[in-house]
């Protein structure tokens, strides 16, 4: 099956959500990456999205629940569980 | 206590207490304050066990606890400390903060990797996601910290896959507009 390439650097921006989101049909991912082989500047532009969604959420995701708050929760259902 | 009582237990507790580090994370950006964040995190669980009956085994444990958060939120916490608005979409672009490092960049400041590594401090993350509008935060939030798909953060937050997009669209480009602030002042 013949996959049409993405024509421009705006049809690629357009996709840079679902991109993030891992969201794109397999047929779109690859005419994405199609596009990111051959265009230097959109590879370092979604590169960078990429780069600065995954040091966020590993930032984020370090928050910890409170000590006390887990002793509630194991108190609510019973230390022995 | 009951048999059934002390096997519903178990099972609650075997399949919520792995996910109270995220309910805490995620109720903490959505109240934006530790002591409500905290409440929010017990109302949330004791209403999960309350209908934990109407729970069907096998499936999705994560996506329904975090739709009884969604809907505490909502109903309980932030009708009560609704606040204005502190930030108004108009329109931005993508790749926005990419492009103000790229087009400010000098000697100094190298690639916007290290930059954004050398100068963006944890709380300055914090805050930026902290200043969007509820709605766009909690799609944020449910995305790009928790890794939920368009089709749970619609089940959780109750609307359309549609609006999921547009929310995540812009909430992350007005979050880059804020980051860009904090590095600023960091320069």
């Amino acid at each position: 099956m013949h996959h049409t390439t993405l024509k421009n650097c705006l049809e690629a921006f357009r996709l840079l959500d679902d991109y993030l989101s891992r969201e794109l049909t397999p047929e779109l991912e690859e005419r994405l990456d199609e596009h990111l082989r051959i265009c230097q500047e959109c590879a370092r532009r979604f590169g960078f999205e990429r780069w600065l969604a995954e040091y966020i959420r590993d930032r984020l995701r370090q928050g910890r629940a409170p000590a006390h708050l887990r002793a509630w929760l194991n108190r609510m259902l019973g230390e022995g569980g | 206590m009951p048999e059934a009582d002390s096997s519903a237990r178990a099972r609650f507790k075997e399949l919520a207490v792995p996910h109270l580090d995220a309910l805490y994370r995620s109720a903490l950006r959505m109240t934006r304050n530790e002591a409500d964040a905290e409440d929010l995190v017990q109302d949330t669980l004791l209403r999960a066990f309350q209908f934990f009956h109407q729970f069907q085994s096998g499936s999705n444990f994560r996506a329904w606890v975090f739709k009884i958060l969604s809907n505490t939120f909502i109903n309980q916490y932030r009708r009560r400390s609704r606040q204005p608005e502190t930030v108004s979409y108009d329109g931005g672009e993508d790749f926005y903060l990419y492009s103000q490092l790229v087009e400010n960049r000098d000697s100094e400041w190298g690639d916007p990797e290290k930059l954004v590594l050398n100068k963006l401090q944890y709380e300055d993350i914090l805050a930026a996601i902290d200043r969007l509008p509820d709605d766009y935060r909690i799609a944020v939030t449910l995305s790009d910290v928790e890794g939920f798909s368009y089709k749970e953060i619609a089940e959780i937050v109750g609307c359309p896959i549609g609006t999921v997009r547009s929310r995540l669209n812009r909430g992350r480009r007005l979050l880059q507009r804020a980051l860009w602030g904090h590095l600023q002042e960091a320069a």
